[in-house]
């Protein structure tokens, strides 16, 4: 299988340059032959990577240890599903996922328009491609999975344990996809600049799949979150390592992206700026890749250091460098078709928005280079933590989601003064005695009260604007509110899927909020029988059990938890050695409510079981993170959801221009 | 081996063959596949047109939710017609190009219309719909009248009952004054000039 | 369609109405960069190797310091009813006694060398308020690259 890996994983490269040089060729002479040609290519390319990943697949199920990539990331001893996602388990592995996908975007890509835009499409696929061939380069020459080892070792050294886990599983693949999927308005981007074709078209062509990038992209990061909080057992779910900056910081300059579109598309504005946030989003996600696989930074989850870094980096400095060159040549075509009039109107916000969100991805990168910087600088390395991040990005935060109450209020160009006393007066009264309750209620921390009015405040002008858009609706038409409601939704995706997503985000952030402000912290070491007590919990230490499993020894303690002196069940806390990599694992047992996890661990024990050490979290509304995830995840899907009249827009102008050709 | 040597030899011949396959069969290149004949210009504006569309209604949007007071909703309303019906008429330079038959028709109508006493400006875009658009040649000057379609805001002229852009129905205009009147009407209530019915 | 501007709405090359929108939009960019650059001096730690910390001598103690190096396996003591653990790091023969008062991570016995971050108190012991672990895997002898490094957050909780 090693030997069809090979052959396919070559013959995708001469593939993929090929329809690089082809349909940029094609585009360039007015040949269509050699454009559809470079179509093809592109698509032989796709089946090429995908004989590559089941020849992959087939020898990682097949135990097929003589391959380096299957010994270093597989074991006899591993579940089939755990044998199968090791796939995309290491560096080769992933690489080749990323190729894949890659691949499998462009072939949709050039399917759907096959016969459309001749004067963009050709350059599209020429990106593409040629983004493709790096990867496939790299892939062939310095990362391949299907390398030999010399000797055949009897089993592999398995999969991580920390990495088999469902929740594991699902996140590097959705944030590949979510990285992958920026390449898409990437390519559109440059194809028009190289075309002369800056208008509003490419925007209105990538507008899904710039949506479909950042639902994996946002997925992906809420698994990887999520994953941490439950499986690593230090009781929070984000530690701004390198790796989850990597992936948030394309995260940042993308949402940026989505909004700063809506101002183009409905004011022709800031078009040099978009194209250099989708230029930054790419580039940022490439950049993550380099971070990860380069070895500069240290991270917990780094790869190992290889020369792929030296790869990405020329790759990156390539890409930056066309792209201002291709904006540089277009400069007098991209002047603004309006000025801003007012600083109180939704497009200023928007412009806010950007800002904010552009200063947010800046400070997370400082943060993350500044090792690098530092010691380039001054010699010494001078690493920040955590607390430099919360203390940058947590007034930041706060902003951003003050202007996602404020903005959807705004009108596009401005506001005047009654509107903003009609629209705001109310939820600012009702934030503000919000507010004022809870510090009457006995909260002390200034930031969590303001925190958690801006967040009220928020959630009510969203849920006005739905009650208003509602009650228009019902005006119109004369429907039940539900059926109003539906319509209004269904006949404005992108609006409402967009506040649906804020309201989800509004409720990630009570999460973030009451965890961050309010965690409480305890550890004790009790005898059987005793019992500690945390917050209004009562944790009473009833038995330990030790006992072996198919592949490991399980260490467990059965803890009563009550709370008030009311009964309220049993948690079990463990901490279990896998005998095959002699690796312990610690299974934090976590109890949730509404109001708060009590999050327990088991932190050791002596005396044969007899004396057990816990260490337990209160971490007030940590759920309304994830409900809020679900839901920015569920308004991403409605503002995605295929939209017949955008298809008929499309068609409409396709077959105007078609109409045009055949009179001439 | 010699098993690998196969598989790598008919993989490559396959996707060679699959490539190569446009190249050799050169098969008629012309309307989808050809890609020098789409005019540019022709799809940013059609692009532009959209999203002043969405735009427009946006604003209306904007207007029943009561983010925007009367006197803004109706000044921006404005400017956004306006801009949508530059966008139409740069888009009516752009497409029309007339063809020999069509020129052939214009004279035709135009001298007919000499010979029944008319002038040929009143002739000008009669009926609705495209085929009667391309038959104005992209020289023939227009009357120039405020009066635009409800619908669009695309303008017309006199005689036109329904709008060119997008089939709304038109109040008519008169020739003489240029004011519209009500549906029906078969003298302008403005000046009493008989409407010409197209 | 660009509304005409007149010569007297421009100051230098941008039109007056713009003016305000860049003086605003710097002011939030300055204040941005003021916030990096002012938690850039409260949070910032040097990050050194254990040989590097001992030429420092008496000029580390009280400061943050982020320290790389190989854990001496030997010398790890994990009181776990008193939740502290105890460890030497050692490089080219300096050694660091390390204490942290948490959860032993998961991974220290298998590790090739740990990240600690902490200061340093008088008697030389470094206290540490988080443990990051780098791990190796078991063919890291067999085969002679690099091998990919588990997670684990263990004790870098913010």
């Amino acid at each position: 299988m090693a030997n069809v890996g090979h052959v396919a994983l070559l013959l995708s490269l001469g593939l993929a340059a090929y329809a690089s040089v082809a349909t940029f060729l094609g585009a360039k002479q007015k040949l269509p032959e050699l454009w559809k040609s470079g179509r093809h290519a592109s698509w032989a390319v796709l089946a090429m990577t995908s004989i590559a990943v089941v020849a992959l697949g087939y020898a990682l199920l097949s135990h097929d240890f003589s391959i380096r990539y299957v010994a270093e990331h597989s074991n006899r001893d591993m579940p089939l599903f755990y044998t199968l996602t090791a796939l995309w388990g290491g560096q080769a592995g992933s690489l080749l996922f990323w190729a894949w996908l890659l691949s499998l975007f462009s072939a949709i890509v050039l399917w759907q328009h096959r016969n459309d835009y001749p004067e963009l499409m050709p350059l599209v696929a020429s990106t593409l491609m040629a983004v493709e061939s790096f990867f496939l380069i790299v892939l062939n020459f310095e990362a391949n999975p299907f390398q030999q080892l010399s000797f055949l070792p009897a089993d592999g050294q398995g999969l991580n344990p920390l990495l088999q886990n469902p929740g594991m599983v699902m996140h590097p693949p959705t944030l590949y996809a979510g990285f992958v999927g920026f390449t898409v308005p990437f390519a559109f981007a440059i194809a028009a600049l190289a075309s002369g074709r800056v208008g509003a078209g490419w925007i209105r062509l990538t507008r899904r799949w710039t949506l479909i990038a950042w639902l994996f992209l946002s997925l992906g990061i809420l698994l990887g979150a999520n994953w941490a909080y439950n499986e690593l057992g230090w009781g929070g779910y984000w530690a701004w390592d390198p790796v989850e900056n990597a992936s948030f910081m394309p995260w940042l300059t993308g949402t940026a992206f989505l909004h700063s579109v809506m101002i183009q598309e409905h004011r022709g504005m800031l078009k040099v700026w978009n194209f250099i946030l989708i230029l930054l989003t790419f580039t940022l996600a490439l950049f993550g890749t380099f971070l990860t696989r380069s070895g500069v930074i240290d991270s917990v989850h780094a790869f190992a250091t290889s020369n792929i870094g030296t790869y990405f980096l020329a790759f990156i400095a390539l890409v930056l460098l066309g792209t201002l060159a291709l904006l540089y040549e277009r400069w007098d075509d991209l002047k603004s078709d309006n000025t801003l009039d007012s600083m109180v109107s939704r497009e200023s916000a928007f412009l806010l928005n950007n800002i904010v969100f552009v200063g947010a991805a800046f400070a997370v990168f400082c943060g993350t280079v500044y090792p690098v910087v530092s010691e380039l600088v001054t010699g010494s390395k001078i690493v920040v933590g955590p607390p430099f991040f919360n203390r940058v990005e947590g007034p930041i935060f706060l902003v951003m989601v003050i202007l996602m109450g404020v903005a959807p209020l705004l009108p596009w160009r401005r506001a005047s003064r009654e509107h903003l006393m009609r629209n705001f007066l109310v939820p600012l009264i009702l934030s503000l005695v919000a507010g004022l309750l809870l510090t009457l209620l006995g909260t002390r921390e200034v930031w969590a009260v303001v925190a958690f009015s801006v967040t009220f405040f928020v959630a009510l002008t969203i849920l006005i604007e739905y009650y208003r858009g509602t009650r228009a609706q019902i005006k119109r038409s004369g429907d039940n509110p539900v059926r109003a409601l539906y319509t209004l939704v269904q006949k404005n995706r992108r609006r409402y899927g967009g506040y649906v997503i804020h309201l989800g985000v509004v409720l990630m952030a009570v999460g973030i909020v009451g965890s961050t402000f309010y965690r409480v912290e305890s550890e004790a070491t009790l005898a059987q029988g005793e019992s500690m007590s945390v917050g209004n919990y009562l944790l009473q230490f009833d038995q330990f059990a030790s006992y072996p499993t198919q592949n490991m020894q399980v260490h467990a303690a059965t803890v009563t938890i009550y709370e008030n002196g009311r009964y309220l069940g049993q948690v079990v806390p463990e901490k279990n050695l896998y005998i095959a990599s002699s690796q312990p694992m610690t299974e934090v047992a976590i109890r949730t409510t509404a109001k708060e996890d009590l999050y327990v661990i088991l932190a050791g024990w002596s005396n044969k079981g007899n004396n057990v050490t816990l260490k337990v979290f209160i971490n007030p509304l940590v759920v309304w993170l994830w409900i809020g995830g679900a839901i920015l995840i569920l308004g991403t899907l409605v503002a995605l959801w295929p939209d017949p009249r955008e298809e008929r827009v499309l068609a409409r102008i396709r077959s105007r221009e078609l109409a045009w050709e055949t009179v001439r | 081996m010699i098993f690998s040597i196969a598989i790598a030899l008919l993989l490559a011949s396959v996707a060679i063959g699959f490539v190569a396959l446009p190249l050799v069969r050169r098969e008629e290149i012309s309307g989808e596949n050809s890609l020098a004949a789409i005019n540019p210009a022709l799809e940013e504006l059609l692009f532009d047109r959209e999203v002043t569309y969405a735009a427009i209604k946006d604003l209306e949007f904007d207007h029943t939710m009561g983010k925007l007071s009367q006197e803004d909703y109706q000044r921006l309303d404005h400017q956004y017609r306006a801009r949508a019906v530059n966008i139409l008429k740069e888009l009516e330079e752009v497409e029309h190009v007339p063809t020999d038959e069509e020129l052939d028709q214009w004279i035709e109508e135009a001298v007919r219309m000499v010979e029944s006493g008319h002038t040929a400006a009143q002739g000008s875009g009669r009926g609705g719909g495209k085929s009667a658009r391309q038959a104005t040649p992209p020289s023939k000057k227009r009357i120039t009248s405020s009066a635009q379609c409800p619908e669009c805001g695309r303008p017309y002229g006199a005689g036109d009952r329904f709008c060119s852009a997008c089939g709304g129905t038109l109040l008519p205009l008169c020739s003489a004054c240029g004011g519209t009147s009500e549906h029906n009407a078969r003298y302008c209530t403005q000046c009493g000039t008989e409407l010409t019915i197209a | 369609m660009g509304e005409i501007v007149k010569p007297q709405d421009r100051i230098g090359p941008f039109r007056k109405s713009q003016l305000k929108f860049l003086v605003g939009g710097g002011i939030i960019i300055l204040a941005i960069l003021l916030l990096i650059a002012n938690s850039f001096r409260g949070t910032g730690a040097y990050y050194i190797t254990v040989s590097e910390l001992n030429a420092k001598g008496a000029d580390a103690i009280g400061r943050s310091w982020r320290i790389s190096g190989p854990v001496d396996k030997e010398s790890v003591q994990y009181d776990a009813s008193a939740l502290t653990l105890k460890f030497d790091m050692t490089e080219d023969g300096h050694r660091l006694p390390v204490v942290y008062h948490d959860v032993m991570p998961d991974l220290l016995m298998k590790s090739t060398s740990v990240i600690v971050e902490g200061r340093i108190d008088q008697s030389g012991v470094f206290e540490a308020s988080s443990i990051l672990v780098k791990c190796p895997s078991k063919y890291e002898s067999q085969l002679d690259a690099g091998q990919e490094v588990p997670p684990d957050h263990t004790g870098s909780a913010s």
